[in-house]
């Protein structure tokens, strides 16, 4: 009996890992576009199991065949989510964001401040727990630049991005802690890729860019200095260079496009 | 668009498929067919006799309808509430569908042998 049930759950675990990843793939399209391919995989998974119970195919079978159908499928699921979002480029951010589904559109507009946040949090932890070997000065800057990234997202979303650009640049060196370092990464890039998209013109983007390498790189450059103690002086120049330098082609190539869209 | 571009008005083998089954299933006496019923009708077709993958089959049904060679709306949700099964988007061949496949076929005909060949020489 155990086992026969069992195999009655393989078709709706089957079923239910598809649900998982058609929503997960349609949440990145438009609504109507979304709604229509959940639909149609629903009904296809329903008209697989009817099917195969009515030609009493064992469900574990049936469950690998729907499974290998979803797996097979996945290149032409996330080259058809491209096309799709190609095809939403060019309309106006408002009509988009109001295309977009509710998770799709949260999760693309502020996954990186997701990232910024865990990244603050954990910088805070090691602040008022962690032992004496933690950088406490550098590690109260990096929180400092992620709160206030994260406080002004919505008001000045370049200057957020910049801000967690520099605050994520060190957690993303961090070697020897992988999955902050992974976060710090990907914080660091979607942060860097909203400054470069609010960015005006091809030129101003390259130029922002160059900017955040140079904002990050004399962030970096200094932590590796320290920031206190006589062994920061030799080469504290070129770290400033840097800095000013990044925050100049930032602020010369700033955008008037203000506010982003909410989700 | 990115991708490798195609002739406008050439199948791809899939496509080619997918009308070649709507017509069978056409003259059969069905006018209308949903995801899975033409996926079993190709795999019943083929040697190897798999479902074509979802992502593959809808993308391909989607691009056959943008070109116009297919036609699809909801079914009545009273028939599937009937039924008590999820509501099946229905297609349908167009003749635009028809005359795509004759000209597929004859693009991709074997070219007719030459020389020896056409004795069956070696």
């Amino acid at each position: 009996m155990a086992a026969r049930l069992d195999e009655r759950d393989a078709g709706a675990v089957a079923a239910a890992l598809t649900r998982r990843w058609v929503r997960g793939y349609t949440a990145w399209v438009g609504a109507e576009a979304a709604e229509r391919r959940r639909a149609e995989i629903a009904s296809d998974v329903w008209e697989q199991r009817t099917d195969a119970h009515e030609r009493r195919v064992a469900p574990v079978t049936v469950a690998l065949a729907i499974a290998v159908r979803v797996v097979a499928g996945m290149p032409a699921d996330l080259t058809w989510v491209h096309t799709q979002r190609l095809a939403m480029r060019g309309l106006p951010a408002d009509r988009k964001a109001q295309t977009m589904n509710t998770l799709g559109s949260i999760v693309a507009r502020w996954w990186w401040v997701l990232g910024a946040t865990v990244l603050a949090g954990l910088g805070a932890s090691a602040l008022l727990l962690g032992d004496s070997d933690v950088n406490r000065p550098q590690v109260a800057i990096v929180v400092a630049a992620l709160v206030a990234g994260i406080a002004l997202r919505r008001s000045r979303p370049r200057t957020a991005g910049s801000l967690v650009v520099v605050g994520a640049a060190v957690p993303a060196v961090l070697f020897w802690a992988p999955a902050v370092m992974v976060l710090g990464i990907v914080t660091l890039v979607g942060a860097a890729i909203e400054v470069v998209a609010l960015t005006r013109g091809s030129l101003g983007r390259a130029l922002a860019a160059v900017g955040l390498v140079a904002l990050a790189a004399s962030w970096l450059w200094t932590g590796a200095l320290g920031l206190a103690g006589p062994s920061m002086m030799p080469g504290v120049l070129a770290p400033v260079v840097f800095a000013a330098g990044g925050i100049a082609l930032l602020i010369i190539t700033g955008s008037r496009r203000g506010t982003v869209a909410t989700a | 668009m990115t991708g490798v571009r195609r002739r406008p008005g050439t199948l791809l083998p899939l496509e080619a498929a997918i009308i070649d089954a709507a017509l069978g299933l056409r003259r059969a006496g069905d006018t209308h067919f949903h995801g899975f019923g033409i996926a079993r009708v190709m795999a019943e077709g083929d040697d190897a006799g798999a479902l074509t993958s979802h992502g593959t089959l809808y993308k391909a049904l989607g691009r056959l309808e943008a070109a116009g060679l297919l036609e699809s709306d909801w079914e009545d949700a009273d028939d599937a509430v009937a039924e008590g099964r999820p509501r099946r988007r229905l297609y349908t061949v167009t003749g635009a569908a028809q005359v795509a496949l004759a000209q597929h076929r004859q693009a991709t005909r074997p070219a007719a042998p030459l020389g020896r060949a056409a004795w069956g020489t070696p």
